[in-house]
């Protein structure tokens, strides 16, 4: 038997290959020259946390026990590596895009960056972890408990010193700087060389126990045939709830997470990981049914069978192979413990720490002080705290229970995270509320189901409580939850977890609305795929890069933030060190911040140095999805090329109205120098001949200069139609308004039309009982509106014996007067064009008018606030004048 | 869903990265039924051996390491090359 202390300088030489591996490790990465630290073999091998102690020295007392069914344990991790494309490929990418620290800083993130929900999960991680920490220390001491088999060695003492050096390693590597993109080059390459060791050792331990006790594969077949396990008396249900259970873990375990998202570097290494992952598996699993049933049937009975590993090949007497079983283990639970605590530490760090010390200061005051120093330190402390804590569980547990119970109530424990994190990155629906009320549930199913019980009766819960329920509330019986008993304990507490978990996660997402960071955040996570390029998420700009830069620079350190702002001031086109707050600068340094403190902390930073909200309308818009931009695009291009038509279709009209009004303007321009020029023509016709014939007798000279005379008072009175109308078109009239009684104006307009041709006689009818109506108007211009009809009728009247009828009516909200005819009126087709300039019936000249008459009347009514219209269906030609009445008037 | 972006007709190689894609998401799928295939003789009776179910669970995982180790390099391929990545294919839903 060698010797304890042999023992002890064997683990201390390893302790110290590991420090030196990982510190040159860290060395070469300082120096650029650590390419190859970061290959697709050192990843996978990094993924090898997943199997601890618990699988080195468990597994083999698990097949011992239980015979394969500890194989499903490997199962779900093969299940997640295989399917890698779907999740694990999303998370991993997330992770790169959202510089995710941690699965606390993940759920966090997804939800609005809450802070409630990274406390929670962290909260919920370190009790789910430290049992499995106290369970790595205790398989540590148990195995050196076998080779100091005789000699009287404090256990407790080797479990406490193994805890210090752990928090020491895991110290110094884990928190030597605080990298934003939180990679441990050092632990990573400690923890592959560790992957290697376990591998070799339990697969040297398979061959010898296979080769040289069992003499070949086919009698090894023989030998467990003869085994007490011989008759695979599978259980269903537990099969088919440890594959889902470690499948969920492996995704959920903070270390997995820190091994898988983390400190991943290159997305095409997770390929490899896919199959090179769960071919490590197999090989690790490969060998334990057969060193369990060689155990079973060589050992004494009553030897521990989680420690077959170790105590065969030294019942052999091969201490060689015994001491290399040794490192595997310890490889396996320091590993495990490692990276358990450093992912441990940067949640606590990122999650509750630094979310209170922020909250403890002056809202509004900038970040003063070294970020950087609080956040290690945070760490540091966390991992001390942590590892003291897996120990002190381990002493009061007095590691009694079997190893595997403990490593499946971890895996439960943890596995409550699963809906909250597959919701979130599969469906943007899952709320904030809806993730804290699953994880809560989850997490009281498990601790009422599993965790409690697990202490033992009467430990935490009383036999009577185990038996009756709570206060003899039946279905509430911690094992047998809604009166269904029977059920194997993991099973029932894994399936009532899960499933009231998921429950209230689906159901509190659908009755609750997420705020818009909880949106920008969903849509950036579950359509990761699209939005590589993260949109902008501030509407900063009050800031001074100043202030940014001071505030980076204690976060992510000074020689970092200048290398960053420099390459954001050189891609802005500017010198110096200080670009422009833009929201996508703002949104870089986020993430950058995110790398190192978490998102939430990170996004409380940017929010004191900002102030107020940081995601608009437009931001919401920007990530909505993609089908919907295609759409709104379209819908643009569509309302723009219809304002187009739109536009295109009013340019005609007005092209038309121009070319209607030019053509208007030529007629008009042709029609008046045409008025112009017949009554010209006849003048300087009569004067030539006034002038040259001196012959000419007083009759004719005065027939002549008559017609002269005729003819300029007819000029004369176009240009003054004319004035007048140009006057009326263009709004300067000046309306002298009054009250005025219509039987008045009447009685002007008929004696002023008499007063012209007495000779001309007309009979006119009227009702002056009916005009008594008094309108507000300008009574000058109305009564020229009934001069014009009135002598219009006379002038045009083709009747025998010209009559004109007048006929005023007050109809409530208008006065009407009608001045109709006896002739035979006005054609239709020509109805529409009598209210024209120069428009005149007939032939013209057989009045004298120069066709401008109606269209003054229609301007001065216009202009009134009335109308004239010609009022067909009468006997002859009919005119309406409309005039406002005084009431409607007043009420204008 | 269809989209009117996409052409009707794909080039081979972008066929056939698509169809391969399929298959990596069916193949955790394929796993998990054969891993849950002892369940078919292996409760109740009591007549099952360990050492035929330990043989059939490794052969199983075998071949699954296999089928993955040969498709995850071309994956990989199509991971990092955004040009004609159809990664996209499906994360193309519409809001959930």
């Amino acid at each position: 038997m060698m010797s304890f202390n042999l023992l002890l300088a064997v683990s201390l030489s390893y302790v110290a290959l590991l420090f030196l591996v990982a510190f040159a490790a860290e060395k070469l990465a300082e120096r650029g020259r650590g390419g190859w630290l970061r290959s697709p073999v050192v990843y996978t091998l990094s993924l090898s946390v997943y199997c601890t102690a618990w699988t080195f020295y468990g597994a083999v007392g698990y097949a011992a026990r239980s015979g394969l069914e500890f194989v499903t344990i490997y199962l779900g991790p093969t299940v997640v590596m295989v399917g890698w494309w779907v999740v694990a490929r999303k998370l991993v990418r997330i992770g790169r895009t959202q510089r995710i620290t941690s699965i606390a800083d993940l759920i966090s993130s997804r939800y609005g960056k809450s802070n409630v929900l990274g406390a929670l999960v962290t909260l919920f991680a370190i009790v789910g972890t430290t049992p499995y920490i106290a369970l790595q220390l205790q398989s540590v001491t148990l195995s050196f408990s076998v080779f100091a088999a005789g000699e009287s060695q404090d256990l407790n003492a080797t479990a406490l010193w193994v805890a210090v050096g752990l928090a020491l390693f895991t110290v110094i590597f884990g928190t030597r700087n605080l990298d934003s993109n939180e990679r441990h080059h050092g632990v990573v390459t400690a923890i592959a060389v560790e992957a290697v060791v376990k591998l070799f050792a339990l697969v040297a331990v398979g061959v010898f126990v296979v080769w040289f006790i069992g003499s070949g594969p086919s009698n090894m077949v023989q030998i467990i045939e003869e085994s007490p396990i011989a008759i695979w008396q599978m259980d269903g249900s537990r099969w088919i709830a440890l594959t889902f259970l470690s499948g969920a873990a492996f995704l959920c375990l903070p270390r997995m997470f820190q091994v898988i998202v983390v400190e991943n570097s290159d997305e095409a290494h997770l390929g490899v990981a896919s199959w090179a992952f769960p071919a490590y598996l197999f090989l690790m699993s490969l060998f334990v049914v057969p060193i369990a049933v060689v155990g079973l049937s060589q050992l004494p009975e009553g030897s521990n069978p989680d420690l077959f590993v170790l105590t065969l090949p030294l019942s052999y007497g091969n201490e060689g192979l015994a001491m290399l079983a040794f490192l595997g283990g310890f490889s396996s639970a320091t590993s495990m413990v490692i990276v358990a605590a450093l992912a441990l530490s940067t949640m606590v760090s990122n999650n509750i720490v630094l979310p209170f010390w922020l909250s403890a200061r002056r809202p509004g005051a900038t970040v003063s002080g070294d970020v950087r120093n609080v956040v290690l330190m945070a760490r540091r402390i966390s991992i001390a705290v942590i590892l003291a804590l897996g120990y002190i569980y381990y002493r009061v547990s007095g590691g009694g229970a079997a190893l595997a119970a403990i490593g499946l109530i971890a895996f439960a424990g943890v596995a409550q995270i699963l809906p909250a994190m597959l919701g979130g990155i599969f469906w943007r629906g899952a709320t904030r509320i809806g993730a804290s009320a699953g994880l809560i549930t989850g997490f009281a199913v498990w601790a009422w189901t599993m965790f409690l019980p697990s202490f033992g009766e009467g430990a935490v819960m009383s036999s009577a409580l185990l038996a009756e329920g709570p206060w003899g509330i039946h279905w509430l019986r911690p094992r047998a939850l809604f009166g269904i008993e029977g059920v194997d304990p993991t099973v029932h507490a894994v399936f009532w977890s899960i499933f009231l978990n998921s429950l209230a996660f689906i159901t509190g997402s659908l009755v609750s609305f997420p705020g818009p960071l909880e949106r920008l955040q969903g849509a950036q996570f579950v359509n990761v795929w699209q939005h590589s390029r993260s949109p902008g998420g501030w509407t900063g700009g009050q800031v001074e890069a100043e202030d940014l830069l001071v505030m980076a620079q204690r976060i992510i350190g000074p020689d970092e933030a200048q290398a960053l702002f420099l390459a954001a001031a050189q891609s802005q086109g500017k010198s110096g060190y200080l670009p422009d707050a833009t929201p996508e600068f703002l949104q870089r340094l986020e993430i950058e911040l995110t790398g190192s403190v978490g998102a939430a902390t990170a996004h409380a930073m940017l929010t004191q140095l900002l102030g107020g909200t940081s995601v608009s309308v437009q931001d919401l818009l920007a990530v909505a999805d993609e089908a919907q931009q295609i759409m709104e695009y379209s819908n643009q291009l569509e309302a723009k090329s219809e304002e187009l038509g739109r536009t295109a279709r009013q340019l005609r009209e007005a092209n038309e109205k121009l070319t209607t009004l030019s053509i208007q303007k030529d007629a008009f321009l042709s029609q008046i120098s045409h008025e112009l020029r017949t009554p010209m023509t006849s003048i300087r016709a009569f004067s030539e001949i006034l002038m040259n014939d001196g012959a000419l007798d007083a009759e004719a000279r005065e027939k002549y200069s008559r017609i002269i005379h005729d003819e300029t008072l007819r000029l004369t009175r176009l240009l003054d139609d004319l004035l007048d109308l140009s006057v009326l078109e263009n709004g300067q009239v000046t309306l002298n308004v009054g009250p005025v009684v219509v039987r008045d104006l009447l009685d002007q307009a008929i004696s002023a039309t008499m007063s012209i041709d007495p000779a001309h006689t007309i009979k006119i009818h009227r009702r002056t009982s009916q005009e008594d109506i008094s309108v507000t108007t300008d009574g000058d211009r109305l009564t020229q509106v009934f001069i014009n009809l009135i002598s219009n009728a006379k002038k045009y009247c083709d009747a025998e014996a010209p009559e004109v009828t007048v006929r005023a009516e007050n109809r409530g909200d208008n006065v009407i007067v009608d001045i109709c005819d006896n002739g035979s009126g006005i054609p239709s087709e020509s109805q529409a064009v009598i209210f024209e300039k120069f428009s005149r019936l007939g032939e013209s000249g057989q009045a004298g008018g120069a066709g401008l008459g109606l269209a003054i009347c229609e301007e001065v009514m216009d202009k009134l606030g009335g109308s004239i219209a010609y009022l067909p269906g009468q006997d002859g030609a009919a005119f309406r004048v409309t005039l406002p009445a005084p009431a409607a008037r007043a009420a204008e | 869903m269809s989209n009117p972006r996409d052409p009707v007709f794909l080039a081979r190689r972008v066929y056939r990265s698509r169809r391969l894609i399929d298959a990596s998401r069916a193949l955790p799928f394929v796993a998990v039924v054969l891993f849950l295939l002892p369940l078919l003789w292996a409760t109740g009776n009591g007549t099952s051996s360990t050492a035929m179910g330990g043989i059939f669970i490794f052969v199983v995982w075998a071949i699954l390491i296999a089928i993955s180790a040969a498709m995850s390099g071309p994956l990989s391929k199509i991971s990092e090359d955004p040009e004609d990545s159809p990664s996209t294919e499906d994360d193309r839903k519409g809001p959930s």
